[in-house]
Parts: structure tokens; sequence; C-alpha cells
């Protein structure tokens, strides 16, 4: 056994300098920017192999969707993990994005940019009135006002628009020079991982610690100083904000809006429902944990519809089965979503290792 | 006046009243012996009227007959939810029951895709999919005209829910519902099976939604999965705006939303401000979220004091 403990004390020691090193590497790739920019890299890289030839470009818009829709649940990650308020309106929010772009673009003719920044401009302005009424009415019921206020904003925006909404992309320019759906496809990865640091270093800053707060108790908080009003207000801005930002980049993306359809996938209480799902399945605590659950949710529909076309009908019932229990298992048992399923696998794996250390030389 | 009653009191406007009181009526069951908003009501009750239709069509089974089959699979759905899930979650927050009925949303609207899809004899699903109708024919009161099934579900409706509420007030059954309401662990404490209530609650409610969904497939005449959203979510404000604190508030704020609606159709008749009847469902949300600014516990609910 001292032979055995002395052999890998050696070798440790050996592997001391190029261990350092290692770390070093290790240590950088842990930090969470970096994590993100791969990821955004990840997805830019998809979009070369798949004009380089390797990747059919039909599979490219599955991760698009991913995308896109990875920027109005982060926003819903922030507003239930960190707030604690609940909105069923997350559809009516990105349907206002998309038909902003397409009426300030569309039929005033403005340019792009100052269509884009006119929709967020009226999403700050919805996010704002939420937040007066999140002071009203909470909890349960603020799901069911947010929802009500969707149903206005759809019976509106269907009045006064009835047909569908679609922008050739082929017209958009950004700063003079044309953006078509590949160049789209940049600028939502792009957005993306701005938006995943911004949100990273908002939770772990004072603010995102005062909305962790005031999500655990109204009153601690306020006894701590810490506004209701303030950050309330804050939450569902951001949250309106993100929200829009997706119908903005959907629209641009090319993807249509058909306001009269029931079940369509901007305007309709399923996207606010897909919202939540991919939130709670994912982990609504954290943003990796989000975007694994909109992998889930929003990705695997789309793979499905790109793969295999003639199925996606067939399928779609079996999605949202998987879905549907998903939900309440991971409600019931994992109130984590996958990010808590990661770590309990990691953590069994890691005590595993250290069982067959022990097994082996005797310690760890 | 004959248009105008015809608006106010015509088949149409009390089949929607009906469809609303009854989804209201088992939200709020729900909510009072669960402290949770039902998000899968109306999936319940949109199962319960795609099995009905199917019985009625596919296999020729008589409209009243299939109501009873498909009355009875949604008793014993609404059993199986709360003895199989909703019992075992008894931790779990409001906010995080409310997600778990999101979750049956899912899982049952996937059944009603898979397996419910009504299909004509060569296999293909059939597009337009038939309104379950009892009798066929009608007649005319005070210039309005009414149809046969309108009243058979009118009637049923009233005495379901006249029922309903005589066994929530004068009952033991009911005693037990109001004490599992005000306080689950001292109804407990004090002999209540409240395993039993919630149960048969659960049932109760997947029955009414049942019924509700097939006189809504019966008015409109044509099922879809999107068939009981727009009841879905005025009955939510129904509930809001009546305030959960007693079982006839929201019932009684669904009717004056609906009063409200009617007036709105009522005004539209005037052709100088027709265009008000393609916002009126806008006009009515309005007003609801108005008056559950102005008292948040509902109308007719008690405004709480927190004490720290």
């Amino acid at each position: 056994m001292e032979n055995v403990r002395r052999a890998y004390v050696k070798a440790a020691n050996k592997n001391s300098a190029s261990s350092l090193e290692s770390a070093k590497i290790k240590k950088f790739f842990k930090q969470p920017t970096i994590q993100f920019v791969i990821l955004g890299l990840i997805f830019i890289l998809i979009q070369i192999l798949s004009r380089v030839g390797v990747i059919p470009s039909k599979y490219v818009a599955v991760f698009a969707n991913i995308m896109i829709y990875t920027i109005v649940c982060e926003g819903f990650c922030l507003l239930l993990g960190y707030a604690g308020l609940v909105t069923l309106g997350s559809s009516c929010f990105v349907g206002i994005g998309t038909y902003c772009i397409f009426f300030i673009m569309q039929q005033w003719g403005l340019p792009y940019i100052l269509a884009i920044l006119l929709a967020l401009a009226v999403s700050i302005l919805l996010g704002l009135s939420i937040g007066f009424i999140s002071l009203r009415v909470q909890g349960l019921f603020l799901g069911i006002i947010t929802l009500g206020l969707s149903e206005i904003i759809r019976n509106v925006l269907r009045e006064i628009y009835s047909r569908g909404v679609f922008i050739r992309n082929a017209k958009l320019k950004l700063f003079g020079i044309q953006v078509g759906t590949q160049g789209m496809y940049f600028m939502i990865a792009i957005i993306m991982v701005i938006i995943l640091i911004l949100l990273y270093n908002i939770m772990h800053s004072p603010t995102g610690r005062n909305m962790l707060a005031m999500k655990n108790s109204t009153s601690a908080a306020q006894a701590f100083g810490v506004s209701l009003l303030k950050y309330r207000v804050l939450a569902f801005i951001l949250a309106c904000i993100l929200a829009s930002l997706t119908g903005v980049c959907y629209a641009s993306y090319g993807l249509s809006v058909t306001p009269s359809n029931a079940v369509d996938p901007v305007l309709s209480l399923t996207l606010s429902l897909n919202v939540l799902a991919a939130v709670i399945i994912g982990g609504y605590k954290s943003l990796w944990g989000t975007f694994a659950g909109v992998c889930f949710v929003f990705g695997f529909q789309s793979a499905f519809a790109a793969f295999f076309p003639s199925l996606a009908n067939s399928i779609a019932g079996y999605v949202s089965l998987v879905i549907g229990v998903l939900i309440i298992i991971v409600v019931m048992f994992y109130p984590g979503g996958f990010y808590q399923l990661y770590f309990t696998i990691k953590y069994k794996i890691k005590a595993a290792k250290a069982k067959r250390k022990v097994k082996i030389y005797g310690f760890q | 006046m004959g248009s105008i009653l015809q608006v106010i009191f015509g088949s149409d406007s009390l089949l929607t009243l009906c469809v609303s009181l009854i989804t209201v009526f088992a939200i709020t069951l729900i909510f009072k012996t669960q402290t949770t908003t039902n998000f899968s009501q109306t999936t319940i009750a949109t199962f319960g009227a795609y099995l009905v239709a199917k019985l009625s069509y596919e296999n020729n089974i008589p409209a009243w007959a299939s109501l009873l089959i498909g009355l009875a699979v949604c008793f014993l759905l609404g059993l199986l939810i709360d003895v199989g899930i909703i019992r075992r979650g008894r931790s779990v927050n409001a906010v995080g029951k409310q997600i778990i009925t999101m979750g049956f949303t899912y899982v049952l609207l996937s059944i009603i895709l898979v397996f419910l899809q009504i299909r004509e004899m060569n296999g293909q699903i059939v597009q337009q999919n038939p309104a379950t109708s009892f009798v066929d024919g009608g007649f005319d009161i005070l210039g309005i005209t009414y149809t046969y099934n309108t009243l058979i579900c009118v009637v049923i409706s009233v005495v379901v829910l006249a029922v309903l509420f005589v066994m929530i007030y004068k009952t033991k059954w009911g005693l037990g519902v109001r004490m599992t309401a005000s306080n689950e662990t001292v109804a407990q404490m004090m002999g209540v099976n409240t395993h039993v209530i919630t149960a048969i609650s659960w049932s109760i409610a997947a029955m009414l939604g049942c019924l509700a969904a097939v006189f809504l497939n019966n008015r409109i005449g044509k099922l879809s999965t999107a068939i009981m959203t727009a009841t879905q979510i005025s009955a939510f404000l129904g509930c809001i705006v009546g305030g959960f604190a007693t079982f006839w508030g929201p019932v009684v704020a669904t009717a004056i939303l609906w009063f409200a609606t009617a007036i709105v159709n009522v005004v539209g008749m005037i052709p100088e401000v027709s265009f008000v009847t393609k916002w009126q469902e806008v006009i009515v949300y309005v007003i609801a979220m108005f008056l559950v600014l102005l008292r948040p516990s509902g109308l007719f609910g008690k405004a709480t004091r927190k004490k720290v």
C-alpha cells in the first residue's frame, strides 16, 4: 500500500507544473462571460458549417428558433426566479415587438434601427404599467391579470391588422448594411450572448439580490430598505424588453405572425405556456437551466418539424405529453429542473469517483 | 325591442352565460379546496367534449348517453388527478400547483390530439368536428328564437348550479368543503376527511367542465382544442373580479361581465357606433381589469390585512 501511495505522490508532483497551467485554462473557461461567448460562437459555427454545406440549411432554423426563444425565456427567468413574479402575457409582449417593427418599418417606412428602438420604448411603457399593477395584485392573480392584458392586446392587434404580419428581411438595413437571413442569424446570436451576460451580471449584482429578497419576503425586504415599486417595475421592464426583442428577432428572421389564428406561434396562449414550461423544466433560477429548457421545449418541437416534416403533426401530441409530464415531475420532485438534475448527477459521479479512489489508493 | 332582447337573452347569449357560470363555479370550487387556480379546467372540459363527440359521431351512441359516459369518465379523471398527483404534491406552494395544472393542460391536449381526434370511416380526421345535439327544432317567445337544445342546456345548467349551491350551504359535505376552504389543517384536526373533500371537488369540477364544453360545442357547432380558451380567460377574470372569498361572488361577477358584454352588443346595434361590437371583448376585459385594480380582493371579497 505504501508503494502505491509513493507512486501516486510522485506522479502528482511531476504533473504539478502542467496541472497549474490546466487549472489556469480551466479557470478561464469557467468564467460565465466566456462560457456565454463560447455558446454564441457554437451557434455562429453552425451557420458557417451550413454555408460550407456540412449542415443542411433547413436545420439552421432550429438553432435560430432556440436563440430567439432563449431571449424571452431568460427574461421570464429573471421575473419568476429572482423577482418571484408570474406572468402569462409573454406572448403579447413578443407580439408587440413583432407588430411594432412591422408597422414602423413596413407601413411608415422608418429605418430598421429606429423601429427597434420604438418597439423597445413601447415595451418599456408596457412593463412600467404592469409593474405598477403588480403592486396592487399579487401572486396567482397577477398571472391572471397579465393573461387578461395579453388577451386585450391580442384583440387590439387583431382588429387593427387582421392580415398576417410578415417582414421581408431582404429589405432590412442596419447602419446602411443589408442584413439578410444569415446576417440576421449572426445578429440574433450576438444579441443572445449580450443578454445572457447582462442578465448574469444583474442577477449577481445588488439589484439581483434585492429582487431575491423581495421574492422571499416582501415584508423583510421592505424592512431592509428594498423598494418593491422600483424592483418590480424594473423586473417587468426588463422582461418586457426581452420579450419585445424576441418579437423583433422573430419578425426580422423572416417568420410571419397571423393574429386571427388561434394557435399562432407568437400571439397565442400556447407561447406563454411554452415559455413558462421551458423556464420551469430547465430551472427557473439559472440562465443555463433555462437555456436547457428552451432547447427541450422549443428545440425539440422545431427539430422534429425539420427532421421529420411529414410526422410533425402526428408527433406534436407526443411532444406535448412529454412536456406536460416533465412539468409535473419537475414541480413535484425537482423544483430546480434540469439544472438541479445536472448537479445531482455531477455530485453522484464525483462521489463515485472518490469512492473508487479510496478503494484503489486507500485515501482520497 | 325584439332585437335588443334577442341580443341580451337570445340562445347564444344564454348559452354563453351558462357555460361561463359552470366554468367559474368549477374554478372556484378547486380554488377554495386547493388554494390554486386550475388552469387545466378548460382542457379537462375540452377533453370531455371530444370524448362525447367521438362517442356520438363515431359509435353512433345517442347524445345523452354519450354525455353521461363523458361525465363518468371526467369524474374518474378528476379523481385520478387529485389522488394520483395533487395529493402527492401537498408540500408544493400555490404557484407550484398552478404550474402543475398547466402540466395537465399539456398532457390532456396530447391525449386529445393522439386518441380523441374524430375520424371518418376511412380514418381521415374530421375537419369540421360535429356539435353534440340533443334535440332538433325550436320555438319563439317574445320575438326571441330559442332552440330546444338551448332550453335543455339552460335547464341543466340552472339545476346543476342550484343543486351544487344547496349542497355547499346546506349539506354535511358542503360544510366540509367550507371548512377545508377556510383552513385545511384545522379541518383535518376537527375530523374532516379533507382527502375525500378535495377528491370529490376535483371530480365535480371535471364533470362541470365536460358539461360546459359540450354546451359550448352545441352553440359554436365546431369542436377544436381552443374551443374553451376565451371562456377560460373570461372565467378567470370573473373569478378575480368577484373575489374568491365566497362561492357566489365569482358567479355574480361573471353574470355582471356577461351583462356588460350584452350591453356593448346592444350599443353596437346603433349604426353610428356599430364599431363597438368589434371591441366588445376588449371593452369588457378593460372594465374587469379596472374593477380588479379598484378592489384587488374582488367586488365581494374581504380585504385581508397583512400582519408582520
